[in-house]
């Protein structure tokens, strides 16, 4: 073995307390650092997915909300527009659109046999977005048949509120014109959602038609999402469809834009930005105290071992070597420590990415329409980390070492 | 070999005062020579030791090994100068406390790093240890070791790169006579042999003894160097109920 890896061995030995709290310490800014990166990933996948895949699609068509003329009778916001189905062939037309898929979701009260329950529901074409059909895993019945007036309820909210599998389930909905409307809806099965959001155990779902016999309007949605190619140009898109939108959807419409999924989602772009920004901020934190400690370790190895340091310098090791026998051992120790940090970063990465971790503040939880958090895989997310506490004791090491090298050797061995 | 001292001085700053080290200094070691530096504390003798080992610099004046000037050497070439021309004996050893007495041994070949060297390498070192009285603590580290084995290892250590010249600061100020016989006797062997010279800065009469030159030193300055040639044949020295018996000298030769 090289000289100067066996000298660095055996001197990691010494000192085995304080060694051992500084690779505790970088471990731990490893392990952080890692698994917070599996986790931020994990909640961007969560959210880009949901988002639009399921529910926006990467364009949507919908109207500016203005809160005070839009509260329906529920006081809640919401605002539908009147898409004729040419509008909608003359979009699918357009180049880079792959599918088109109108929406509706709508405040609901489901007059239940003991209760009256406010809930939502949401309508989609069960037969033409296999996507979102496939999201749910029906854990009894079936999916709901287009045109049908059936709906699928939660299985979670169908134990809390007895509700059965065939039941018949009056539903109560203001009407776009500001009248209450009441259709009866048939069970016709429980589902769990296969999302890693939860989002959707907050709505019964039926297919487009019924839904707008409950609003009382045929061609009436709440949006149109657009899902586009890979290869479309979403700037060569986006003004094309807000010239349709111009040409055909002004009359009988409210204000209506087309928003690119990322511009709308002002929760997520915040969320993910907070999310960053609190993942640097702990970074920062992590990697001051661990050069701190890193720092101070090494004044006291250097301290210490002044007197090594020039016993070396006086058996013939150049300057350049004892910085390389102090900073190998500060980065051997850093290197171990990380990877170690790492490893059980992956572990815990493994372990936790199928059954998530719970969100235990309701509010955050109908926010994010997410109960658990689910790390996703981003091996940039282990090596980064590793190269940053690699870089930060080398550093910090550095500086202390170099400086205790170029003291002159009789002044460090002189004796005490 | 030759190294110069040509017109020495060494100045110290203290602070407010300035102590000098040494006065304008000639002084020159060849290979063979056997020199004690003698002389009361502050008079200098460390100082140039450690100008002789370039591990200090003169204020003004030259040092220059085998005609170079080692002000003119970088301190990547100083160190390789020292780690293959030069061994130094501390007088408070300086071992590194992680190392093994083998492995502190070892360390200036590892040092100087040099594969094609090594062959032989394990077996010098043994003989070394062998010498200095030291083959039954081949595993120990330093803080196992009695003053006088530490003091062993570090002079085993300083010869262990064959060097041309050994400095050696009070190097048997910590041994026992018959392990300073034995000691002297290989440091002999070595100066005969492979004409390696040795300076010693020391007060010990039995090393002064056996010494072929003795530099007496007072306030820096360099105040007579005698040629004593009192070299008594040491491989003659008989030990008696643990006690060195060192025949008595029968010839003289003054300088």
């Amino acid at each position: 073995m090289n000289a100067i890896w066996a000298l660095v061995f055996k001197s990691l030995l010494r000192n085995g307390g304080r060694n051992l709290l500084q690779a505790g310490l970088i471990f731990f800014a490893a392990f952080v650092m890692a698994y917070f990166a599996q986790f931020l990933a994990g909640v961007t996948r969560n959210f880009t997915d949901n988002l639009v895949e399921l529910a926006t699609g990467e364009i949507y068509i919908s109207s500016t909300i203005n809160e005070e003329i839009d509260s329906n009778v529920f006081d809640r916001e919401y605002k539908y527009l009147r898409v004729p189905t040419d509008f909608v062939n003359q979009v699918k037309g357009l180049n880079g659109v792959e599918v088109v898929h109108p929406r509706i979701d709508l405040p609901v009260r489901l007059n239940l046999p003991d209760d009256t329950v406010t809930f939502k529901m949401a309508a989609f074409s069960p037969s033409e977005e296999p996507r979102l059909t496939n999201n749910f895993t029906l854990t009894e019945g079936r999916m709901v048949q287009e045109g049908a007036f059936e709906i699928i309820v939660p299985q979670d909210f169908a134990r809390r509120h007895n509700i059965n599998v065939g039941d018949t389930i009056p539903l109560l909905a203001g009407t776009v014109n500001r009248r209450v409307n009441l259709v009866e809806y048939t069970v016709v099965g429980k589902f769990l959602t296969n999302s890693l959001s939860a989002w959707f155990n907050n709505y019964v779902y039926t297919s487009i038609e019924p839904a707008r016999t409950l609003l009382n309007d045929k061609d009436v949605m709440s949006r149109l999402n657009i899902h586009i190619s890979e290869e479309a140009d979403k700037d060569v898109l986006m003004p094309e469809i807000e010239q349709l939108i111009q040409a055909h959807l002004t009359q009988n419409n409210p204000e209506l834009d087309a928003t690119w999924w990322e511009d709308g989602a002002e929760f997520f772009s915040s969320l993910a930005f907070g999310i960053e920004a609190g993942f640097f901020i702990i970074v920062g934190i992590i990697m001051t105290i661990l050069g701190c400690s890193m720092g101070f370790a090494t004044v006291m190895t250097v301290m210490e071992r002044t007197k090594e340091i020039a016993t070396y310098g006086a058996l013939g090791a150049p300057p350049k070597m004892i910085r390389k026998i102090f900073l190998m051992e500060n980065v051997l120790l850093s290197d171990l420590s990380s990877l170690a940090g790492v490893g059980v970063a992956a572990i815990a990465y493994v372990l936790t990415k199928d059954i998530g971790i719970p969100i235990n503040n309701p509010q955050f939880e109908a926010f994010i329409g997410a109960s658990h958090f689910y790390p996703a895989l981003d091996i940039a997310g282990f090596i980064v980390p590793f190269l940053i506490c690699k870089m930060v004791t080398a550093q910090v090491s550095f500086f202390i070492v170099n400086s205790a090298a170029k003291k002159p050797i009789t002044e460090a061995i002189a004796d005490r | 070999m030759e190294i110069k001292l040509t017109n020495v001085s060494k100045e110290y700053d203290l602070g407010a005062t300035k102590v000098q080290a040494l006065k304008d200094i000639n002084f020159a070691v060849n290979a063979e020579d056997f020199i004690t530096i003698a002389g009361p504390s502050g008079s200098g003798k460390t100082t140039i030791l450690n100008m002789l080992g370039c591990l200090d610099t003169p204020t003004s004046g030259s040092v220059t090994f085998d005609g170079v000037d080692s002000s003119n050497l970088d301190l990547k070439e100083q160190a390789l100068l020292r780690n293959e021309k030069i061994g130094i004996i501390f007088q408070s050893f300086n071992l590194v406390p992680v190392l093994s007495v083998y492995e502190n041994i070892e360390l200036p070949t590892l040092i100087g790093d040099k594969p094609q060297k090594r062959k032989d390498t394990k077996d010098w070192i043994m003989h070394l240890i062998e010498s200095v009285g030291l083959q039954d603590r081949v595993g120990h580290k330093p803080e196992e070791l009695s003053g006088g084995q530490r003091q062993r290892v570090a002079i085993a250590r300083a010869l262990v790169n064959r060097p041309q010249l050994v400095l050696a600061d009070e190097p048997t100020a910590n041994l026992d006579s018959v392990t300073s016989l034995r000691i002297l006797e290989l440091m002999r062997q070595l100066n005969k042999d492979e004409s390696t010279a040795f300076v010693f800065s020391t007060h010990d009469p039995e090393i002064i003894e056996h010494c072929d030159t003795v530099v007496k030193m007072r306030d820096g300055a360099i105040l007579s160097a005698d040629e004593v040639n009192k070299m008594k044949d040491v491989s003659q020295t008989t030990i008696v109920d643990g006690i060195a018996q060192v025949p008595e000298n029968k010839e003289e030769t003054n300088a």
